[in-house]
């Protein structure tokens, strides 16, 4: 079972996907929670892609798998691996906290497992997102 | 609980409306805190005058979504109001939401409680 997602710089082509994420729930028979965080998934790599590179486009494929969900995020700026990014110091006090870099950060931690990978003009991530409860022991260890 | 329901599309994609009982403000965000709405919500919070030794509580039972652009808006209100040395806290946030918050770490200085009456 898969979905297909064509986004460009514009705000409705996203608003597309989250109209028509909302309707796998039923088709999937996943919960609403889940697909909330498909959703959050794509906006954060989508709202990277449009803000910080010159990709024209974002191809977003989703496929329910068994007990997973795995979501395949291809654009064609210039290589980058958002997996790189310095991760943002939760421990940080609050005066020196900054308001951004979260979005990369949450997709990380949304997800069981992520790889990237550079094929030919395009940048690819494949993300698996477990249908399941999200692990309690990622979470904890988070802060460490 | 988390029902089904209370996730479902609605028309209104982000609303604020604020009330005032027991001596404290209370902001409610209904709907979608997100890279559509944050412009939006940045626009309210900036023209929100919040007298001098008021409290406010920021109530979330409504907010279906948060993304990292609505942490970004939340983020630079808590700021402001720590400026102020206004006490806040942000009350009966859905379970996903909360989430979001905790893998955020926002729940290190800004305090989560469950219901409205825990606000003291």
């Amino acid at each position: 079972m898969k979905t297909h997602f064509l986004l460009n710089s514009s705000p409705e082509t996203f608003e597309k996907l989250r109209c028509q994420c909302e309707e796998l729930a039923d088709i999937w028979n996943i919960s609403l929670k889940i697909v909330c965080k498909i959703v959050l998934i794509a906006e954060e790599l989508y709202t990277n892609a449009i803000k910080y590179s010159s990709a024209d486009n974002v191809e977003i494929t989703l496929e329910k798998k068994d007990a997973e969900i795995i979501i395949e995020y291809k654009d064609s700026g210039p290589p980058f691996n958002p997996l790189r990014v310095t991760p943002p110091d939760l421990n940080l006090p609050f005066e020196k906290r900054c308001a951004g870099g979260l979005g990369l950060h949450l997709v990380r931690h949304l997800t069981e497992s992520s790889i990237y990978s550079r094929e030919g003009s395009k940048n690819i991530l494949r993300l698996t997102l477990r249908t399941s409860k999200c692990s309690q022991e990622r979470r904890s260890g988070l802060k460490k | 609980m988390l029902t089904g329901e209370a996730l479902r599309p609605k028309k209104i994609t982000m609303h604020i409306t604020t009330s005032e009982s027991n001596g404290h403000v209370t902001l409610c965000i209904t709907g979608r805190l997100d890279s559509g709405t944050s412009e939006e919500a940045d626009k309210w919070i900036e023209t929100f005058e919040l007298q001098k030794d008021t409290s406010l509580l920021i109530d979330f039972s409504e907010l279906d979504y948060i993304s990292s652009a609505g942490l970004r808006v939340i983020f630079n209100f808590a700021r402001r109001l720590k400026d102020q040395g206004c006490k806040f806290a942000i009350c009966s946030a859905q379970d996903h939401v909360r989430e979001i918050f905790e893998i955020s770490g926002f729940d290190a200085f800004i305090p989560l409680i469950k219901t409205p009456e825990d606000f003291t």
